[in-house]
């Protein structure tokens, strides 16, 4: 049998959407908790998004390093009277750039085939990772409850 | 207060102001904004701010004072390179109007990206994170007896060893980051909230307390450079001419020097204030409160200083500047889910690891991935235009006031601006806020609240659940989870 474009369309619906939270244990930077959501438990292994969460933090860690290069790209920007911003981006923008990048990947290749879906940070206002749970209406009605908590 | 009913083609620049304070009208804009054209999230903003240049630049509602600051700076900057330059340059050496001329620039550079920009507000949280929340609140007092009121929202972290406590902010509906404060003027939360300066016309928060900094530090100087060259002129021509006579040259900027003199004194103090905080790493939110002073207790220590000043003063000015996370510029999305999108060129999404349980058939797991990966492309393609900073225009200058007299000599509540009618509007809210810090939270937002302003209290608070509640009317995906989620947790 062959699902109609529309069919499939109307046949997956969202479940519910769970927020893993902010980690603010080292302070203001972004940082989120690795805490396994009950709610992920029959969908997606421990060790996968332990991982991506991980590698999420590493990218925000990075994006806010304070180091040599913020230095000067500060010191830059000051002299230039903030104006340097307009041709160049920060380096908290390129970073930015590469996570939403990895989270698209991570969709494609591990989340979407498992019915969840991620959220990037930036559009949540940095506080949360959603992620959006998604349960199939079969019309064998054996979708799996198991995003119930 | 005109609703923000711009949903036609917006010229660059063409001022447009959004007041969303209490008008209904933002809440009915999105349900016709799919026959107009898409709209920018500036224009159903929540916050009670203004948007000019359809997006690029943000300030607060009441600008008045800011536009003040200017016509100061302008004006007495103006005059000096009028009237003294010509004169100093001859005499001593052309280095001074050039100086002057540079940090001229400096300010109104300064100035303009201080008051233009973004100062590091939270977005409201989305109605799905705000009834999670609610129910972790709730699952977290679960146990407590049905009868008394529940204790105020609050939540502890630890960070550095200093336990540090989160607050729920009511109004947007999100425990609050450490640092973070919940402006009244603007009704945003702020990140690393400093305070509200109405001489710029904009909360100072993590985004543009550098600009900031560099604002006072540079206007201290211009201050200093320009009083000081007076005095040399009139010093000098009275050397020629004699005292009066010389005092008798264009003597309509005098009263301008001597606010120049008051100013002088005001903003230095502040600066120098100020790089007592950068050097501390404190808010001005947090020193007035006191809450990493010793007096609290021996054990009390700020938890985010870097422990010495030149790292504490470097990662403050030079620090990454993070992005905005309002995202004024971005369209609206489409409410219908993207389920429904139309779907050129999209291809099965074949996918072998089925490894998820979901559905025994196999059409169903296609399905699924089918439509995700229709949902997930939208989705992510549709970044945020990370909105590099505003255009800082071509500046006029000002000498601004003291913001520290508007901050620091208030530490006790309202009752003493010497504004009367704002007095009771300010005091007003205290109890409708619902917040249990009481003066001590409210004081540094309310405190420098400019002449005139009046937040009008209760509907404040209404119309702003409101917009929170109109915005999970018209998302129809999130309508549905949220039917879910009761579903669930009725379970």
């Amino acid at each position: 049998q062959v699902h109609s474009l529309q069919e499939l369309r109307r046949s997956a619906s969202l479940a519910t959407k769970v927020f893993v939270q902010r980690d603010y244990s080292d302070g203001t930077t972004c940082q989120f908790q690795t805490k396994f959501p009950p709610e992920l438990e029959s969908r997606i292994e421990r060790q996968l998004f332990e991982e991506t969460v991980k590698t999420l933090n590493g990218f925000y860690a990075e994006a806010e390093k304070i180091g040599g290069s913020s230095y000067l790209e500060g010191c830059l920007a000051c002299a230039t009277a903030y104006f340097i911003f307009l041709c160049m981006e920060t380096h908290y923008e390129k970073v930015l750039k590469k996570i939403s990048k990895y989270i698209q990947d991570q969709n494609e290749k591990i989340y979407a085939p498992r019915g969840l879906l991620l959220t990037a940070p930036l559009e949540r206002g940095m506080r949360v990772i959603e992620i959006s749970i998604y349960e199939d209406r079969c019309s064998s009605g054996s979708s799996s409850s198991g995003s119930s908590s | 207060m005109t609703p923000g009913g711009g949903s036609g083609p917006m010229k660059d620049c063409e001022y447009s102001q959004i007041s969303t304070h209490s008008s209904s009208s933002p809440m009915e804009s999105p349900h016709k904004k799919k026959k107009s054209a898409p709209k920018r999230k500036w224009e159903v903003f929540p916050g009670r701010n203004k948007f000019f240049c359809n997006g690029r630049i943000m300030m607060a509602r009441q600008t008045g004072v800011f536009y003040l600051t200017l016509v100061l700076i302008l004006v007495t900057s103006g005059l000096f390179f009028a009237f003294d330059c010509p004169y100093l340059s001859e005499k001593i050496t052309p280095a001074i109007p050039a100086i002057g001329g540079i940090l001229f620039f400096f300010v109104m550079g300064t100035l303009l990206r201080t008051s233009f920009s973004d100062p590091g507000v939270l977005p409201r949280a989305t109605p799905d994170e705000a009834a999670d929340l609610e129910r972790q609140i709730d699952i977290a007092n679960g146990s407590s007896s049905g009868g008394y009121r529940p204790p105020p929202r609050t939540k502890e972290v630890i960070i550095n060893g200093q336990t540090v406590k989160l607050k729920y902010c009511f109004t947007c509906k999100i425990f609050r980051p450490p640092r973070a404060s919940h402006c009244s003027l603007c009704d945003n939360c702020v990140e690393r909230f400093d305070h509200h300066c109405p001489w710029v016309g904009n909360c100072v928060g993590k985004r543009n307390y550098r600009f900031f900094y560099m604002f006072i530090l540079s206007l201290s100087f211009l201050t200093v450079f320009i009083f000081a060259f007076v005095i040399t002129h009139v010093i000098l021509r009275s050397q020629q001419t004699g005292f009066l006579n010389a005092l008798k040259d264009s003597p309509a900027r005098y009263p301008f020097t001597v606010v120049c003199f008051f100013s002088v004194w005001s903003i230095v103090g502040l600066s120098g204030f100020h790089t007592y905080l950068i050097s501390s790493n404190q808010t001005t939110n947090e020193d007035i409160k006191g809450s990493w002073s010793n007096k609290r207790g021996k054990e009390n220590y700020n938890p985010y200083s870097y422990g010495n000043i030149f790292t504490n003063c470097c990662a403050a000015l030079c620090g990454p500047l993070s992005p905005s996370l309002i995202d004024r510029r971005g369209f609206i999305q489409p409410d219908t889910p993207q389920l429904a999108g139309p779907s050129n060129g999209i291809t099965m999404y074949g996918a072998t690891q089925s490894q998820s349980n979901m559905c025994d058939q196999d059409q169903c797991i296609q399905s699924t991935k089918f439509v995700l990966q229709a949902a997930a492309t939208p989705l992510l393609q549709s970044e945020p235009s990370i909105t590099s900073e505003e255009l800082p225009l071509p500046g006029k200058t000002s000498i601004s006031g003291p913001c520290a007299t508007l901050t620091l000599g208030q530490p006790t509540p309202p009752s003493s601006m010497p504004n009367l009618t704002s007095d009771t509007g300010l005091t007003d809210m205290i109890p409708l806020k619902e917040e249990h810090e009481g003066h001590q939270f409210l004081t540094p937002e309310e405190a420098p609240s400019p002449p005139g302003m009046l937040p009008s209290g209760s509907p404040i608070t209404h119309s702003h659940t409101m917009h929170v509640l109109s915005l999970a009317s018209q998302d129809s995906l999130h309508e549905d989870s949220v039917r879910g989620l009761v579903k669930l947790s009725s379970v």
